[in-house]
């Protein structure tokens, strides 16, 4: 018996790790834009598929994404072409070398077979610029909309990212390699060295994410930004760019855990979507703005999640998602008092 | 006579109607499809009006195609009566999921209503032993009353269709309603809506779940035509695309959900035709699905809707004839306390925004409340109009103690917004028929089935009184929100005389007003006072002030700091030095 508790609690913090880095992307999008971005998840898929085609050789999908992304950037900011040529074409030139960057940079990854490591970082440069992209196409336009134009609007993405996927990679899986292979029994419980990965590589995203945000210039405007928009444009920061920096490095974090989620259950195109609503049930927990408690949920949900899974597994997403009544119910009792 | 906009709606209904006798019959499925998703859509369409969403609106339609063909299927009772049963039963779990969910504010709803709609259909699949899991059951009896089984389709179709263009119809009276004024409050109006009566929470629970019930509708019809039933047709990405059915429709009429639906669903078949050509397969169309939904909400977030209505003859106005709602006479029986504040303080955090603010208003008063900026005059305001609680003191209104929010008008106190509080759509006349709200109590049913028509004229007659009678009479059916500022504030005082008020609370009003309009207004305000209407006035302009009120409370620093006639309080050197400082060093 404490054996299958010791495999659910190590079962449960792992799924928990990969949660929290959604929930970090999650209320990093959502305090800087206000969006409440259900397409999150997408970008889980899209840096575990981008791997998954780099480990086997092969050209990524993505690269075509990030370069279409590129052209229609530039197309759509035609206008500002006919009032100063010279921004213009400082402005197009470096959409123009950042694609034959990645173009380079995967050619090259793809030469040298670089290990896992390396390539999860080709893979991340791939992915989080379309973070950026998405941004620029469909919140930059409309800064003022209410909420749920926001939602609504990432649900769109989420179809055509997802759907993108599909065209892509097609409906298979793909087996995805993990940084260390095996794993290392503690006590009677077997734990990958990917749970390692993970546990490592979450906790070095939250404290990257937290130095980033205390101690550089450019984080203080991120949560300058995240405080008072208004605010923070009066003092000159410019949030339209904090805001498209707060989804690249949302898309970042959401990659890297789809990176270290594949080797543990393969990679396919639908498997983000889920992946980030349980970000959102746990981040709910902490309203999407407060991190730390974000973090307590997301623990809560992995753990029920794995709990579920060997108790009732067809019941599993049906408890999960039930999750989220009693932490609204008791978010909102916590708000009152607040409000009082 | 009908109006050619009711022709022109009938004909279309006709020709609807009919096209499942026309089409060949493996178009009639697509079409009977088009009327079922139709039926939801319109439903969303009032969410979105109510400034509401949801993403699991799949789930409600399963939640009825489950509920009656499982009960169907195991008991052999007529479909038609399971139908009621299930549809019955998610109105019950929708108003138990929305009295949960919709106190939640803002970005939590979404979240709410995706968490449940996944939860729900994760169900229809786990609970192998009843629903039959993923692979479904089959067997489904057709709809049947009295054992008389509806089993052709393209009669089936046609009932779809009917029971659709009933939907659109009750909906679209239900938008010239008392309730449908209402629900136009709903989407940021909250102050607003508080102030004239509503209650938001039981309103939004009643739009949720009529809006579940069309879904739990379609859901059945959609089962007892398919005679077949699986989780797939009730996943989110239904939802979804029900979603972009609303949206594409747009939430400016019940039509457009109708609209939606068959631009839609004739989008994903011509895809489907272009992608098998292509060789390609799967669910592809959603690639274009999501561009489509996201290009609507950047270039026209009111849908298709306001581009078909550009070439529709006008809608008939309804009728406003006759005498309006009866008017209290006021006693002049003045002297009589009609609200008292007793040591009101409130604090914010670490700033005592008031502190031990006595006062009254006496029947038939005219008092004035100034002070410079800061003072706290709007917060004092605020508490009055039970918008906000004090942290210590109370407050009582007619002897008794303050009601909570939506109450304050019903014991006949009305105000006005220092910023104006007008639904911009909404013609003049529709928003000062808002302030009938509290005297009138058609509620959602009987605006639906136009069982108003009395009470609506009678709402609407005060509203056309009170607008001629502050000199507006001729701007009744413009769009409100077209009227300059200046008018709209005086809209905002018929408004608020709408709802018969014995107190009337004024909050700025001739802020931003030219001076002619100023004269109306002061003309107003004698007229109303002559009525014995007890008048707070919250107001910057001093001239105005100094000429109308009878009596000027002065704050300074969240404290009362002179009480009395204008011509003592302009005298009053504690007065003088709140205004033009200089004093204020000498007494500190």
């Amino acid at each position: 018996m404490s054996d299958t508790i010791l495999f659910l609690l190590v079962d449960g913090l792992t799924n928990g790790l990969v949660y929290a880095l959604l929930a970090l992307s999650l209320v990093l999008v959502f305090t800087v834009t206000r969006v409440v971005n259900i397409a999150q998840g997408e970008y889980v898929m899209l840096g575990a598929l981008t791997l998954a085609d780099l480990l086997q050789g092969r050209m990524p999908g993505t690269l075509y994404l990030l370069i279409g992304g590129l052209a229609l950037c530039a197309i759509l900011d035609v206008g500002r072409w006919r009032r100063d040529w010279r921004q213009a074409s400082l402005y197009t030139g470096g959409l123009i070398v950042a694609g034959i960057v990645a173009l380079a940079l995967t050619r090259g990854a793809l030469a040298l077979h670089l290990p896992v490591i390396g390539m999860m970082v080709v893979a991340l440069i791939l992915v989080a610029p379309l973070g950026a992209l998405i941004y620029r196409f469909t919140v930059h336009p409309i800064p003022n909309a209410t909420t749920i134009v926001f939602v609504i609007i990432s649900v769109g993405v989420s179809m055509s990212v997802q759907g993108l996927g599909l065209l892509i990679w097609g409906a298979n899986p793909y087996p995805v390699d993990p940084i260390a292979a095996g794993g290392l029994m503690m006590g009677p419980v077997f734990i990958p060295y990917q749970s390692f990965a993970i546990l490592v590589t979450a906790l070095l995203a939250m404290g990257g994410l937290y130095l980033f945000s205390e101690f550089t210039l450019v984080g203080k405007a991120l949560q300058a930004s995240a405080m008072n928009r208004l605010g923070a444009q009066f003092c000159g920061i410019p949030v339209n760019a904090t805001g498209a920096l707060a989804f690249l490095l949302a898309a970042a974090f959401s990659a890297i855990s789809g990176m270290l989620l594949a080797p543990l259950i393969t990679a396919n195109y639908e498997m983000g979507f889920m992946v980030g609503l349980k970000g959102f049930v746990g981040g709910a927990m902490g309203g999407l703005i407060d991190y730390p408690l974000s973090l307590v949920g997301v623990m809560i949900v992995g753990g029920l999640e794995s709990t579920s899974a060997y108790v009732a597994s067809a019941y599993r997403d049906v408890l999960v998602f039930s999750l989220l009544i009693p932490i609204l119910l008791w978010r909102n009792t916590r708000s009152r008092v607040e409000a009082r | 006579m009908m109006s050619a906009r009711a022709t022109l709606a009938l004909i279309v209904s006709v020709a609807l109607l009919a096209v499942p006798w026309v089409l060949p019959s493996f178009y009639v499925g697509i079409f009977a499809y088009a009327g079922i998703y139709a039926l939801v859509a319109v439903g969303l369409v009032l969410l979105l009006q109510a400034g509401q969403i949801s993403l699991g609106q799949g789930a409600f339609m399963g939640l009825g195609a489950y509920g009656s063909a499982l009960v169907a299927r195991a008991y052999g009772v007529d479909t038609l009566v399971t139908l009621v049963l299930s549809v019955s039963a998610t109105a019950l779990v929708a108003a138990l999921i929305g009295f949960i969910t919709l106190r939640l504010r803002g970005h939590y709803l979404p979240l709410a209503t995706l968490a449940y709609g996944i939860a729900l259909a994760s169900v229809f699949t786990a609970w192998h032993e009843v629903t039959g899991g993923a692979s479904g059951l089959d067997k489904i009896p057709p709809l049947s009353l009295f054992g008389f089984a509806l089993t052709d389709d393209r009669l089936y179709t046609q009932l779809i269709w009917a029971i659709t263009l009933l939907a659109v119809l009750g909906l679209s009276r239900l938008r010239t309603s008392r309730t449908g004024r209402a629900i136009a409050t709903l989407e940021g109006h909250d102050g607003l809506a508080q102030a004239f009566g509503i209650d938001t929470t039981v309103l939004r629970v009643k739009v949720f779940v009529f809006s579940a019930v069309l879904a739990a509708l379609a859901g059945a019809l959609y089962v007892h035509l398919l005679r077949f039933v699986s989780p797939s047709p009730f996943s989110l990405l239904t939802s979804f695309k029900l979603l972009i059915m609303a949206v594409v429709g747009g939430p400016m009429s019940a039509a457009g959900g109708v609209i939606g639906a068959l631009t839609l669903e004739s989008a994903q078949w011509t895809l489907q035709d272009i992608l098998a050509r292509w060789g390609l397969s799967g669910n592809l169309e959603v690639i274009v699905f999501g561009v489509i939904l996201v290009v609507m909400l950047l270039k026209w977030p009111q849908g298709l809707w306001p581009a078909v209505e550009r070439f529709l003859p006008k809608p008939t106005l309804r009728s406003r004839a006759g005498e309006g709602l009866a008017r209290t006479v006021l006693t002049e029986n003045r002297g009589e306390v009609l609200l008292r504040l007793e040591s009101i303080g409130i604090r914010f955090g670490g700033l005592q925004a008031l502190e031990g603010i006595d006062m009254e208003l006496r029947r038939g008063e005219f008092v004035g409340l100034i002070g410079p900026n800061g003072a706290g005059k709007t917060t004092l305001f605020s508490i009055i109009s039970g918008l906000q609680r004090q942290t210590t003191g109370r407050v009582t209104l007619f002897g008794e103690p303050l009601p909570t929010g939506h109450d304050i008008v019903r014991r006949g106190m009305a105000r006005t917004f220092q910023h104006v509080q007008l639904i911009p759509e909404m013609s003049v006349i529709e928003n000062v028929a808002l302030g009938a709200y509290c005297r009138t109590d058609a509620g959602f049913l009987r605006g639906l089935f136009a069982l108003d028509e009395h009470e609506n004229r009678q709402a609407l007659a005060s509203a056309r009184a009170a607008l001629e009678r502050v000199g507006l009479g001729a701007e009744a059916d413009l769009a409100a929100g077209s009227l300059p500022l200046g008018k709209q504030r005086i809209v905002e005082i018929a408004r608020a005389l709408v709802a018969d008020p014995q107190i009337l609370l004024l909050d700025e009003p001739a802020a931003g007003l030219r001076f002619s309009e100023k004269l109306t207004l002061v003309k107003i305000l004698r007229q109303l006072q002559a009525e014995n209407v007890t008048i707070l006035l919250v107001e910057h302009d001093m001239e105005l002030v100094m000429g109308c009120v009878e009596r000027l409370v002065v704050l300074d620093r969240g404290r009362i700091i002179a009480q009395g006639s204008p011509k003592d309080v302009q005298a009053n050197p504690a007065v003088i030095s709140a205004y033009l400082g200089g004093g204020r060093d000498k007494a500190a």
